[in-house]
């Protein structure tokens, strides 16, 4: 699982590659949170290449969308690929995120 | 022709890293399509998960469980055995999906993701041990 962390006009960008699962999830908590820390309040997950996610990673996910709320910031996800994609389905998670076929749009979303 | 793996880990996490691995190489190496493949490794995560969490009153690396996973052309079969707690994951009730960001509890749902994504499940309890057989039909040909 890497992590790769862009920043441009107020929005951090992760692109998330590999699997989030029990194994990867606790250093994805660390980082996002430690991201987040920092001030950071408008974030996009670019899920390109995200290949794999069980619920340890909605975990992860949800935990920083909480965060987010209470600091008034906003979310979005983009190019799920379709196993990620049915699994939020699935768990509900595509109801409380918004989620995006690609960055362009997120972005164009985030920065209202 | 029909393809096997097993493997016996302790109930510890950095075990279970390894088995998911092997387990990836293992139905790589079989050439299986990539879905029924995720959603093999994808109950096989949080079910033993589950045991290592919640299966005994003492969680650590001290209990073991065990697995085996069958690959022929119609399905791949994934049998969990373990001997702590009698649970069958079949009578786990439906987690809240509904809730939003604030009120969404933030566990839950990995059984009800399992549940969802494979084709068939069954549980046992033999002999002090739970024995949870799962099944991922893979696509028949068109």
């Amino acid at each position: 699982m890497e992590i790769n962390t862009q920043t441009a006009d107020e929005v951090v960008t992760f692109t998330v590659s590999g699997r989030l699962d029990a194994a990867t999830s606790v250093e994805a908590d660390k980082q996002f949170g430690e991201v987040i820390a920092a001030g950071n309040v408008k974030l996009l997950f670019d899920l390109s290449k995200l290949e794999y996610i069980s619920s340890a990673g909605l975990r992860v996910l949800l935990v920083v969308a909480k965060k987010i709320q209470q600091k008034g910031g906003m979310i979005a996800l983009a190019a799920l690929t379709p196993n990620v994609k049915e699994v939020f389905e699935i768990s509900g998670f595509s109801a409380i995120f918004k989620i995006f076929p690609g960055d362009p749009e997120a972005l164009e979303f985030l920065k209202h | 022709m029909k393809q096997q793996f097993s493997a016996t880990i302790k109930t510890d996490f950095k075990e279970l890293k390894r088995l998911s691995a092997e387990v990836d190489a293992f139905l790589t190496a079989g050439a299986f399509p990539p879905e029924p493949v995720y959603r093999l490794e994808l109950a096989l995560e949080e079910m033993v998960t589950n045991v290592i969490k919640y299966g005994y009153d003492q969680p650590g690396p001290h209990h073991e469980v065990n697995l085996r996973i069958a690959a022929d052309e119609t399905a791949l079969t994934l049998v969990i055995e373990d001997s702590g707690h009698e649970f069958n994951p079949l009578l786990a009730r439906q987690p809240a999906l509904d809730k939003d960001i604030a009120d969404r509890p933030i566990g839950g749902v990995g059984i009800h993701l399992t549940r969802s994504m494979v084709s068939r499940m069954d549980y046992q309890r033999i002999d002090g041990r739970n024995v949870l057989t799962i099944q991922v039909n893979l696509a028949t040909a068109p």
